[in-house]
């Protein structure tokens, strides 16, 4: 599995119950072949930056089809995980 | 000490809010109003609104309304008491609290997203006032 760090752009208006069921829809959706691991907000820059872990790009980008009104992506990058326990 | 869902929580946390130069720093672009709605548990029988008006670091008005319609806020938020204990005693960060759906909101989650310092400095405030939760 290949992992990949995505840029979103963060909506300027949403309500919660929008972003909350959302998020809710795409986890439900996930098949066994991506897998969303974690997700940081940049309130600063109001974007969206998310881990995932997936076979390929276009696996990861169909995974996101139906939010991606809400967060369009920005770009996909493939990234390679430093760990820091190997640096003990 | 002053019991939270009282006035007079809200009157100490008011005058916490205007004395405070990290929160009037990280809300100077800030303009929004709030109820924040205790929602009733335990010795609780009825539902606490409190309004706050926040304006560019300060709060402008804060007072307990009977009436949910006596105001139209921008934001509402409300969560039952054990969820509000666990933001103050900073158990529970407030925007993921948002985002989780712990505290339930209405009005644009987008721009409160935005204003997670603001967020942050408005807990601290409420952290400075001697609190007493009902049993």
């Amino acid at each position: 599995m290949a992992r990949f760090i995505i840029f979103h752009k963060g909506p300027q208006e949403v309500s919660q119950d929008t972003m909350v069921e959302a998020a809710q829809a795409l986890r439900r959706s996930l098949l066994v072949e991506v897998k969303w691991l974690n997700s940081w907000y940049v309130p600063s820059e109001n974007r969206l930056i998310c881990e995932w872990e997936a076979l390929d790009e276009q696996t990861v980008r169909s995974a996101l089809k139906d939010v991606s009104e809400l967060w369009p992506i920005e770009v996909v990058h493939e990234v390679v995980h430093v760990e820091p326990d190997w640096y003990k | 000490m002053a019991i939270f869902g009282s006035p007079e929580w809200l009157e100490a946390f008011h005058e916490v809010i205007n004395a405070s130069k990290s929160y009037e720093e990280a809300a100077k672009t800030w303009e929004g109003d709030f109820y924040f709605v205790v929602e009733p548990e335990g010795s609780m029988t009825k539902p606490v609104y409190y309004y706050v008006d926040l304006w560019h670091g300060k709060s402008r008005r804060a007072f307990v309304v009977k009436d949910e319609s006596e105001m139209q806020p921008e934001f509402v938020i409300s969560a039952p008491l054990r969820a509000w204990k666990k933001v103050i005693e900073k158990k529970l960060d407030p925007i993921q609290g948002l985002v989780m759906r712990q505290l339930k909101l209405k009005g644009n989650l987008a721009k409160i997203l935005r204003a997670v310092k603001a967020a942050k400095e408005l807990v601290n405030c409420t952290t400075k006032v001697p609190t007493e939760f009902p049993e």
